[in-house]
C-alpha cells in the first residue's frame, strides 16, 4: 500500500516519517511503473515500512524541495530527513542494500 | 522434500548438451537441405523442437550465466565472472540428492576467476580448444606444418607482403598452437567433440552412482572455430561440402569485417568447413545419445540439446559483412538458436512456435528434477546455509509447453549485447536499438573492453565492467516525449527474416511502439 503525497503536504510528510521511502514518478513513464512493482516486493522484505509516491508533473514544488530533476527517483527517509537519493532502476536486492546503507 | 511433490513427474535425471556456435539453420530439422546431420535431425523429429528459440545476452559467457541462473543478463552485465549475487542451478541443488557433473572443453567457462564450474560435484575439463591453445605452446611442431599454410595469405599480408596488423601475428601464433595439438590427430575421433562425448559417456557409465538422480551438463565447444574438421589437417581429404576449393586450408580467419580482407569465396569455404565440423558434431553427439539410450536412461531422463548462438560468416544473411563475433550485432544468424528436448512422459512429437529463451532452460531442468516451486526454492540450503537469494528466476519452465498444457510462455524474445545493443523480436517485427554508436566502436575496443581482453586470459571482469549502461537511460523528465533514435533498425520478420532491409524510416510509429515495449520489458527485468 502506497500513499500519494501532494505539494501541499510533502514537507510535513517527510518530517513525520521515521523510516520510509518516497518515489518521484510520472504517469506515462514505464520505468516508474516498473519501480512501483519493485517497491511492492521491497515492502514485503521490510515489513512496516511506509512508501510514498509523488507525481513529478503535478508536484513541481516537491521536486524542487527534494532537488529531484528526473524520474523515477527514490529517496530514503530516516528520522524525518531525506538521507539518500537514487535515480534510475533497482531490483529488490539493490533497493534493500540502498535503504540499509542510508 | 520437494522432490516427492512432483507427482506427475516421471523424470529423475537431466542431461543438458550445449553445442557451441551451432547455427540453427545449419541443421536439417530446422530446414537445412545441404548439411548431413541425421542424428540431431532424428532427435528433433522424435522429441520437442522449439522453432523460435533465442539467446538473450550474447555471446558465450552471458549465455552461460543465463543458463546457470535462469535470469536475463542483458539488463545487468556482459562478459564477466559469476558473482555471489548469482544463484546458479548448482547452488540450488547443493545439499540435494542430485549428483551434478560438468564435462566441458569450453575455455571461456574456465577463464581465471570466472568460476563458471562452481558447485558441480564432478568437473572434467578437456584442454586445448580456442582460448586454451597457449597451454600447448611449448610443444614442438612438425616442421612440415607451417601456420601460414593454414590461412589465406590475403588475410595476413598486405600488397607489399607485410603483416597487415597485430591481428595477423596473433592469428599465426594461434594457428601454430592449434597445429601443435592437431599434428597428432589421425581420425575424427580425435576432434574435441569426440573427446567430450567420450568423457560424458565415461561419467554416466563409470563415475556416477546409478542409484541416485543426476544432472549432467555436457558443454562441447565444437563446432566453434578453429575450423578443424579432418579435411583441414589431413592433406588426403577434401571438404565434402566444398571439394573444388583449391586455396589453403582455413583453420582460422580474422576476427574482422569481411570487406578488403576475406573474399566471398573464402567465406563460402569457411561455411563449408563449419558444415563439415557440424556433421562430425552430429556423429559424436548421436553416438552419445545412443549410449544414453542403451543405458536405459531415456525413460526417466530429460535431455536438452541446444546452442548458445550462431555465427556471422560473411555478407548478407551469412553475417551482415563480418567474420566471427567481432561486432555486437544481434542479427538472426547469431541470436536464433536450435533447441530440442526429449521429455519422458510427453506424448508424441511437437514443433513449438512459442518464443523461448536460454533463460528458460534452468527452470525447465529444476522443474524436471522437482525443485522449481517456491517452497523448494526457499528451502534450498542445508544446516543454516541459504543458497537461494531474493532475486527471482526470470525464465519459465518449458515442460508445460512440451506436455501440451500451454501454447506459449511469452510473446517476444530479447537479444543483444550488454551495453551495446538490444533487440526485440516479435511475430511480425525485429526492432534493434543501439546503445553504443557502431560507427565509432572499433573491433579492437570491442575485444579489449566487451570481451574483457579474453585472449589475454580475461581480467576478472574488470575490463568488461567499463561497458556500462548509464542510469540516465532508465529515466525521463516531466513532459518529455519518446524520440526515435535515427540509427535504430526495424525489420519485417516474416518477409525479411535475416534482417537485410531496414524499414524504420517508412514505419516510425511502429518503431516508437516497439522501442517503448523494449525499454519497458528490459526495465521490468532490471527491477525484478
Amino acid at each position: 500500500m502506497f500513499t500519494t503525497v501532494q505539494d501541499a503536504d510533502f514537507a510535513s510528510t517527510v518530517d513525520s516519517v521515521e523510516r520510509g521511502v518516497v518515489i518521484f514518478i510520472k504517469k506515462l513513464c514505464p520505468h516508474c511503473k516498473n519501480m512501483l512493482k519493485m517497491l511492492e516486493k521491497f515492502q514485503r522484505f521490510v515489513p512496516g515500512i511506509h512508501i510514498y509516491t509523488v507525481d513529478s508533473e503535478e508536484c513541481p514544488e516537491s521536486m524542487t524541495l527534494a532537488s529531484v530533476e528526473r524520474v523515477p527517483t527514490v529517496c530514503v527517509i530516516k528520522g524525518g530527513k531525506i538521507l539518500a537519493k537514487r535515480t534510475g532502476l533497482m531490483n529488490p536486492r539493490e533497493m534493500e542494500a540502498f535503504y540499509e546503507s542510508a | 522434500m520437494a522432490r516427492e511433490t512432483g507427482a506427475k513427474n516421471s523424470i529423475s535425471n537431466a542431461i543438458f548438451i550445449m553445442l557451441d556456435t551451432l547455427p540453427f539453420n545449419y541443421l536439417g530439422c530446422y530446414g537445412n537441405s545441404w548439411i548431413h546431420t541425421p542424428n540431431l535431425d532424428r532427435f528433433g523429429r522424435q522429441g520437442i523442437l522449439f522453432e523460435n528459440a533465442y539467446s538473450e545476452g550474447l555471446p558465450t559467457i552471458p549465455v552461460r550465466r543465463a543458463l546457470l541462473t535462469g535470469r536475463y543478463t542483458l539488463p545487468f552485465g556482459g562478459w564477466k565472472p559469476l558473482s555471489t549475487e548469482d544463484t546458479t542451478i548448482t547452488d540450488i541443488l547443493w545439499g540435494r540428492n542430485v549428483q551434478t557433473a560438468l564435462v566441458y572443453d569450453s575455455p571461456p567457462l574456465r577463464l581465471p576467476k570466472y568460476g563458471y564450474s562452481r558447485g558441480f560435484d564432478y568437473v572434467r575439463f578437456c584442454s586445448g580448444h580456442e582460448l586454451d591453445h597457449e597451454t600447448f605452446h611449448a610443444q614442438p611442431l612438425d616442421p612440415s606444418m607451417k601456420p601460414e599454410n593454414y590461412i589465406s595469405p590475403t588475410m595476413l599480408y598486405d600488397e607489399n607482403g607485410n603483416l597487415r596488423d597485430q591481428m595477423s601475428s596473433a592469428l599465426l601464433r594461434e594457428i601454430e598452437c592449434y597445429l601443435k595439438i592437431r599434428q597428432y590427430w589421425r581420425t575424427d575421433a580425435d576432434n574435441y567433440v569426440a573427446v567430450v562425448a567420450r568423457e560424458a559417456e565415461n561419467w554416466l557409465k563409470q563415475v556416477r552412482d546409478p542409484k541416485r538422480p543426476f544432472f549432467l551438463w555436457v558443454d562441447s565447444f565444437d563446432p566453434h572455430e578453429p575450423w578443424d574438421p579432418p579435411s583441414v589437417w589431413n592433406p588426403d581429404l577434401k571438404c565434402p561440402y566444398d571439394p573444388d576449393y583449391d586455396g589453403n586450408p582455413l583453420l582460422l580467419a580474422p576476427w574482422s569485417d569481411v570487406e578488403g580482407r576475406i573474399t566471398d569465396r573464402e567465406c563460402q569455404h569457411i561455411r563449408a568447413l563449419t558444415a563439415e565440423k557440424i556433421t562430425i558434431v552430429d556423429k559424436w553427439v548421436g553416438r552419445l545419445l545412443d549410449q544414453i539410450d542403451s543405458m536405459g536412461l531415456m525413460e526417466d531422463t530429460l535431455i536438452i540439446v541446444c546452442s548458445d548462438h550462431g555465427q556471422p560468416m560473411g555478407n548478407g544473411e551469412h553475417g551482415h559483412g563480418i567474420m566471427r563475433k567481432s561486432r555486437p550485432w544481434p542479427y538472426e544468424e547469431l541470436v536464433h538458436i536450435p533447441l530440442m528436448m526429449h521429455v519422458p512422459g510427453a506424448k508424441g512429437t511437437r514443433r513449438i512456435k512459442s518464443f523461448v529463451q536460454n533463460t528458460d532452460i534452468m527452470p525447465t531442468i529444476l522443474d524436471a528434477l522437482g525443485y522449481l516451486d517456491q517452497d523448494a526454492l526457499q528451502e534450498a540450503g542445508h544446516e543454516g546455509i541459504r543458497t537461494f537469494g531474493t532475486q527471482d528466476i526470470q525464465g519459465s519452465s518449458l515442460l508445460p509447453l512440451a506436455r501440451g498444457e500451454k501454447d506459449k510462455v511469452r510473446d517476444y524474445a530479447l537479444a543483444g549485447y550488454y551495453g551495446m545493443s538490444w533487440s526485440l523480436i516479435t511475430d511480425d517485427y525485429t526492432y534493434i536499438h543501439w546503445l553504443r554508436d557502431q560507427e565509432t566502436l572499433t573491433i579492437s575496443e570491442m575485444h579489449k573492453v566487451f570481451y574483457d581482453d579474453a585472449l589475454g586470459g580475461g581480467h576478472g571482469g574488470k575490463q568488461s565492467a567499463k561497458v556500462e549502461v548509464k542510469e540516465e537511460m532508465w529515466t525521463c523528465t516531466p513532459g518529455a516525449e519518446v524520440i526515435l533514435p535515427a540509427k535504430d533498425e526495424l525489420y519485417a520478420r516474416k518477409a525479411d527474416p535475416f534482417q537485410l532491409n531496414n524499414i524504420l524510416d517508412q514505419n516510425p510509429e511502429t518503431g516508437k511502439d516497439l522501442l517503448q515495449q523494449l525499454k519497458t520489458i528490459i526495465g521490468e527485468l532490471r527491477t525484478s
